[in-house]
């Protein structure tokens, strides 16, 4: 069941509406449908609004995640609905409404996909066909997110994802779907740029790697990207990559053995909160911690994660830290907008639920119509300066729908706080830790 | 008791008799179902209505599957999506690795499963009671693991359909969703007539009565070992084929969909739902379990994570205090209350 996002703030809220939302009710008048009283669903398309459907995971590992996807996106409809000059150059912000659009109204309505496949499908499917919706975003599992841009293949309509990282997922010969964010091969590209910037510059004398992830979608795509990016570098693998059961790990300390032996001087952790804290914590007791603690972000910018003293210095790729505000001053303008809206902060995951749902917007304000066509033929063209689609590097697809500016940051977390480290010229004096102290120097 | 409350009570009960469903045979209330049921696709345009009842024709299938070992033969699997998962992977990677149309893949996968099946029979019918059902699902917990760490069919990534293919009859991927209900439906409809024959067969008859006491079968000369191994694959061969269905309508199909635990326990809610061992159980039980799952997922997931679990449970709770058969309750199969051999033609009405 889905709902508009402009009504809700908080999470808590967001249940209340549901049940007494126009669509549930025609939802509940459906199961009588399938009882045998035939229903009569959906078709609930509005012209005056540009209605966009979110598939994010609400329950499950992720539901805290989604949740502030809900919270940041409802912000942000906010702004364009309701107008916040100060915000600019944030796309749709100007004015009440989408301006290029005679001031249409912006709609979000939500589902879950549970992290099933199966589901994802069936809620883009029914957003598609039995609530209207102009344009999809999601789903932050590339599993989730290849059947919903399968969707919207079938149905023409524009799949816009922002949350998920899959290096392979434009390379489909797909005419509806764009991503935005930095793919798990960029994010692998700028974190040994990185390795490489240290060996140059703080001659840290880096040169074996460790990859360990968990076996879901998302720890292997980034392991596979990773492995290719180590092999086609200066650096070599220390071992075969490791990967545990995300779902039972209890604990590794066994493989932290193996990687000491080895003498891995980075490792690369794809990891879930869970097993992230698992990682550190068996670290700790193992008195063992590399040269870099590496990571593709995710877990580790999580900000429950940060809380935990054990991930202070961890090294991330991330689109997001505390004091990229200083560089990227507009950055900070949304993010306190978001916090004082929806009572939640800017994070290393929800910066990208702005910046998709953002990319949305820009397409819809200088598209001709809120037509399909159109849309695509703006998403095509798209050429958006930093910032205008909510994020701090440009907007520009190239053939295959990939943001071939989409850029990948290095941060290194401490106190909570994520501090940018990489590229060195966007760095903010001593933001960075290195070497890193060992356990019993913290 | 009055004379009068006496007389009510047993009107009432003639009237049952005269007007229930069991005074109707069998093989009318199948085929009036599925005769009612065509037009579906016709009574809403709501693509949601619509792949609610392409699921729901989808899982009679699967609860058959699961019912001709579960509530046949009385071996409480807990491990049938390996061999849905099984049948899924079959026809997705024989089309996409070797342009195997899928009309053929379904067999194969469906044949794949029932080896699968067997083999799992092998070794674990050997187990008697909750053992058995451990070591089922213990076989598919591990079997996930392995496809999870296959890079061969895609491991956690999955594999996914050439999306160029779609609207290609070959590829039995249609563009018209209403073709894929026709498609489930025909599903429905063979594993029904299947399982109404089963019921009145042979084979059948030697389940039930493995089920019911599986020594005093065996001591009447029923070798309850092969009986078993027959009723595991033609289920894992119906659980194959459902797979098989399921990744065509998917055109995606990955360990987490296919092999998640609940996945397992799905099979076993629809015919315990429904009914054990009865023809009509498992349609019961899938009409009754996927438009639940389904709107209870939609109007109560996301913020009310699990309530539609609180929902199922408290169903199952009360269907076991009021109706711990299912719905649809068996009959004793042997010497039942009308005094009728349970493999005559004519018990079939009272049997279902």
């Amino acid at each position: 069941m889905r709902f508009p996002s402009t009504s809700i703030r908080m999470t808590d809220d967001y249940g209340d509406n549901r049940v007494v939302s126009r669509r549930s009710f025609v939802r509940i008048a459906g199961t009588a449908s399938a009882v045998g009283v035939a229903g009569c669903l959906g078709g609930s398309d509005s012209s005056d609004t540009f209605t966009l459907g979110a598939i994010h995971p609400l329950s499950g590992d992720a539901a805290e995640m989604g949740s502030r996807f809900q919270d940041i996106v409802s912000a942000g409809v906010q702004a364009v609905n309701e107008g916040a000059s100060d915000l600019e150059p944030l796309a749709g912000a100007e004015g009440e409404g989408l301006p290029g659009q005679d001031g249409t109204e912006v709609e979000v309505l939500w589902a879950d996909h549970q992290g099933s496949s199966d589901v994802a499908r069936s809620e883009a499917e029914s957003m598609v066909l039995d609530d209207g919706v102009d344009v999809l975003l999601g789903s932050y599992y590339s599993g989730t997110t290849e059947v919903v841009s399968q969707v919207a293949q079938r149905e023409g309509v524009p799949h816009i994802c922002g949350t998920a990282i899959g290096e392979g997922l434009t390379e489909r010969d797909l005419d509806w779907f764009w991503q935005v964010p930095p793919h798990t091969g960029v994010k692998g590209e700028s974190m040994f740029e990185f390795a490489d910037g240290m060996n140059e510059q703080h001659d840290a004398g880096l040169e074996t790697v460790s990859i360990i992830h968990q076996d879901g979608t998302f720890g292997t795509e980034v392991a596979n990207s990773m492995q290719r990016v180590v092999e086609e570098s200066d650096f070599e693998l220390a071992l075969d990559t490791i990967s545990y059961s995300a779902q039972s790990v209890n604990s590794l300390s066994t493989e932290i053995r193996n990687i000491e032996q080895a003498g891995a001087d980075i490792i690369v952790h794809a990891a879930n909160v869970r097993d992230a804290v698992i990682m550190l914590e068996d670290m700790q007791t193992e008195d063992y911690y590399p040269e870099l603690m590496l990571t593709p972000g995710s877990a580790y910018l999580d900000p429950s994660l940060l809380e935990e003293s054990v991930s202070d210095y961890v090294f991330s790729g991330s689109d997001f830290a505390h004091d990229m505000f200083e560089v990227h001053p507009p950055m900070g303008a949304y993010n306190s907008y978001s916090e004082e809206e929806s009572g939640t902060p800017f994070d290393g995951s929800s910066i990208y639920a702005w910046g998709e749902f953002f990319t949305a917007i820009a397409a819809a304000d200088r598209a001709e119509s809120l037509s399909s066509d159109d849309l695509r033929a703006s998403l095509n063209s798209m050429s958006a300066e930093p910032y205008v689609a909510g994020l701090p590097y440009p907007v520009e697809f190239d053939d295959n729908g990939y943001n071939q500016e989409a850029f990948s940051f290095v941060v290194q977390s401490e106190d909570s706080q994520l501090e940018t480290v990489w590229p060195f010229d966007q760095a903010q004096d001593d933001a960075m830790t290195y070497p890193v102290p060992s356990w019993d120097e913290r | 008791m009055s004379g009068l409350e006496q007389h009510v009570r047993e009107s009432v009960a003639k009237i049952g008799r005269q007007t229930g469903l069991r005074s109707v045979p069998l093989s009318y209330v199948i085929l009036a179902f599925f005769a009612a049921t065509l037009a579906i696709p016709s009574l809403s345009t709501s693509y949601f209505f619509l792949n609610t009842a392409i699921y729901a024709f989808l899982f009679i299938g699967l609860g058959h599957s699961w019912n001709v070992i579960g509530g046949y033969a009385g071996q409480i699997s807990l491990g049938h999506a390996a061999m849905f998962a099984i049948g899924g992977y079959t026809t997705a990677v024989l089309f996409i690795f070797y342009d195997v149309t899928p009309y053929v893949g379904l067999v194969a996968g469906g044949l794949l499963a029932a080896v699968a099946g067997l083999a799992l029979g092998a070794i674990t019918f050997r187990l008697r009671y909750h053992y058995f059902s451990i070591a089922t699902l213990a076989a598919s917990l591990g079997m996930s693991i392995v496809f999870l760490r296959w890079d061969w069919i895609g491991g956690a990534v999955g594999l996914e359909y050439p999306l160029a293919e779609i609207g290609n009859a070959y590829a039995f991927a249609f563009r018209d969703r209403r073709l894929y209900f026709y498609v489930m439906w025909a599903f429905a409809l063979a594993t029904t007539l299947f399982v109404y024959r089963l019921h009145t067969s042979k084979l059948g008859i030697y389940l039930r009565a493995i089920d019911m006491d599986q020594e005093l079968a065996e001591n009447a000369g029923i070798s309850a070992f092969w009986y078993k191994m027959y009723a595991m694959g033609l289920s894992s061969f119906i659980a194959g084929v459902g797979g098989g269905l399921f990744a065509q309508y998917l055109l995606y199909i990955d360990p987490q969909t296919t092999l998640k635990l609940i996945r397992n326990v799905e099979f076993v809610l629809i015919a315990v739902i429904g009914g054990l061992g009865t023809v009509l159980g498992p349609i019961v039980g899938a009409l009754i379990y996927i438009p639940t799952r389904e709107y209870t997922r939609t109007i109560l997931s996301g913020s009310h994570t699990g309530l539609d679990w609180v929902i199922f449970g408290t169903i199952l709770v009360l269907l076991s205090i009021y109706k711990p058969n299912g719905l649809i309750e068996r009959r004793p199969v042997i010497g039942d209350r009308t005094g009728r051999k349970p493999n005559s033609s004519e018990g079939e009405s009272d049997d279902n």
